[in-house]
């Protein structure tokens, strides 16, 4: 199946059709769930309106988490295969995983104010969270600091492979440690605690969320394929420019143009 | 006050709900802006060189 995938042109034909369907989807998605949320949901009976922050928050942390699992996966695959496209999507996953978990974090803050009284407490799952946004940060200053391309791409494929350790950290820190933050309430063993009039909305911007990370993903590798595309043609026409020198000093004087 | 005004103030909690929402409208709105730029950006940068590169070509083995 990598081997499938892993050809640029047939990703190309494929990512054409899919990138503005996905598009598409996100906003389609955003236009029903930000009303449920915003309007149509009820106010929680303890945390009032305030619980309409969860419909961004949550969404956010889920995808900055499966934006971090699937630049692991792509690392991985990357490392072991050496197939370009899956570094592309690692590239491509980093800088949206990094703002989805910038959201999630600075949103928790603006709950946590009014609801804990403090816009931050070292708990171990915000903790576990600001070190996902400072790993997407880290893998992208890496890559940017390494100018061998191939060098940038297996040191920073080691370290988003390293960093995987952290997705369970996040997930079960409400369980491991002592802490005011809610437990799972959506992905859990006996089903969701959350009354559907919460649940859906929450599940339809989830999915929009997911629509817009796989938007951007797409849209973003192809830009990296586009930029390598004119690497390899602006290599060609140095190439070009110099056989002319070459060919142009072959010539005696009186021949010049 | 009027319905809008009610469903606008948040139960009293506007000022966390609205900075909250709009402070994620902001961000990713603006990955989304960029994202979409740098694409055609990159796009057209690839197929000004190529068409550049395709008219030398057709220089050289002209007559």
């Amino acid at each position: 199946m990598w081997s499938y995938l892993a050809n640029p042109e047939r990703f190309e034909r494929m990512a054409r059709v899919l990138t503005p369907v996905m598009w598409a989807l996100a906003g389609a998605l955003f236009l029903i769930g930000i009303p449920w949320a915003l309007v149509i949901s009820p106010p929680d009976y303890q945390q009032s309106d305030t619980v309409r922050i969860m419909y961004v928050h949550v969404p956010a942390a889920w995808l900055s988490m499966a934006a971090y699992a699937g630049m692991g996966a792509a690392s991985f695959v990357y490392f072991v295969w050496r197939h370009n496209l899956a570094d592309l999507a690692a590239r491509a996953l980093a800088p949206a995983g990094a703002v989805f978990a910038f959201v999630c974090l600075a949103t928790g803050s603006l709950w946590g104010r009014p609801m804990w009284g403090a816009w931050w407490e070292w708990y171990a799952r915000l903790t576990s969270m600001l070190v996902l946004f400072l790993l997407f940060l880290g893998y992208i200053a890496l890559r940017a600091a390494i100018e061998d391309e191939r060098l940038a791409a297996r040191s920073a494929a080691i370290l988003a492979m390293a960093g995987l350790i952290n997705l369970p950290v996040i997930k079960f820190s409400v369980d491991w440690w002592n802490t005011l933050h809610q437990s799972a309430s959506v992905i859990r063993l006996d089903g969701p605690a959350i009354h559907a009039s919460q649940l859906w909305p929450l599940l339809v911007m989830a999915l929009a969320f997911t629509a817009l990370l796989s938007a951007l993903v797409l849209t973003s590798m192809r830009t990296l394929i586009a930029q390598r595309r004119a690497d390899v043609l602006l290599r060609r026409r140095e190439q070009r420019l110099e056989a002319e020198e070459l060919a142009l000093n072959d010539l005696k004087p009186g021949e010049r143009p | 006050m009027s319905a809008l005004a009610d469903w606008a103030a948040m139960g009293g909690y506007a000022v966390w709900v609205w900075s909250a929402w709009g402070l994620t409208a902001a961000s990713i709105g603006a990955l989304s802006i960029l994202t979409v730029r740098a694409n055609a950006r990159a796009r057209a940068r690839a197929a000004a060189l190529e068409a550049e590169l395709a008219e030398t070509s057709a220089q050289e083995t002209a007559p």
